[in-house]
């Protein structure tokens, strides 16, 4: 396994883990019918947590070996993982669109209530964190498996 | 796993230029040694100008390098 594998392998370890437990425990709130207050501040520390983790981890993988520019396969890998992460993200946000507008042209359809308020941020960052993870697959996958 | 029409002769070329390293190639052609490591098992086929560049590391002429076998489903293509 290549250094840069290493490292994509790092990244969703660490993007897994820590929204993971974030996106756990704010569905628990929900379920629960608790206030959405506690959410903010575990959303930040869970950012903060995502940002130090990856600089300890991408340091240390840095200084085991020297750095390696990217060539026309790494760039290649690049712009299929964002083709991949675009698509996600795009079909995330037209069922986001679907689900928003369709109950307002039809008012006898019930909009659902967790479409709204202090969770809209949640869902958007689940959104993002999807299209992070599948970004990273992807490259791992064309890195393990060949193009 | 994913395997390309195009074969390579580049780890024979390697053994005959005095058993040049996978390393080596990889700063002749300018590339890194895991992209050298696809292309010599077939996992993946570089650019026109990265052929031509191993070619040239190697003074041979591109078809010494790889040849290109057409299949049923890479005619398909």
């Amino acid at each position: 396994m290549s250094t840069k594998e290493k490292s994509l392998l790092a990244s969703l370890i660490i993007t897994l883990l820590v929204f993971g437990n974030f996106f756990v425990d704010t569905l628990e709130v929900v379920l629960a019918g608790e206030p959405m207050v506690s959410v903010g501040t575990s959303l930040v520390a869970a950012v903060i947590s995502v940002i130090i983790l990856e600089i300890i981890v991408q340091s240390l993988l840095a200084s085991l070996r020297a750095s390696q520019k990217d060539d026309e396969r790494d760039r290649l890998i690049e712009r299929m993982s964002f083709r991949n992460g675009y698509l996600c993200l795009s079909v995330g946000i037209w069922i986001w669109i679907a689900q928003t507008t369709i109950p307002t042209w039809w008012t006898d359809l019930p909009s659902s209530p967790y479409m709204t308020g202090a969770l809209v941020p949640v869902l958007l960052l689940l959104l993002f964190v999807i299209a992070e993870v599948t970004m990273t697959v992807t490259r791992l996958f064309y890195y393990r498996h060949g193009l | 796993m994913a395997s390309t029409s195009i074969k390579n002769n580049i780890r024979r070329l390697r053994f005959d230029t005095n058993e040049m390293t996978q390393q080596a190639l990889a700063e002749a052609v300018g590339v890194t040694r895991q992209t050298i490591i696809a292309i010599e098992h077939g996992k993946y086929s570089p650019s026109l100008e990265i052929a031509f560049r191993i070619a040239a590391a190697f003074h041979v002429a591109m078809d010494d390098v790889f040849i290109y076998e057409a299949t049923e489903r890479s005619l398909k293509r």
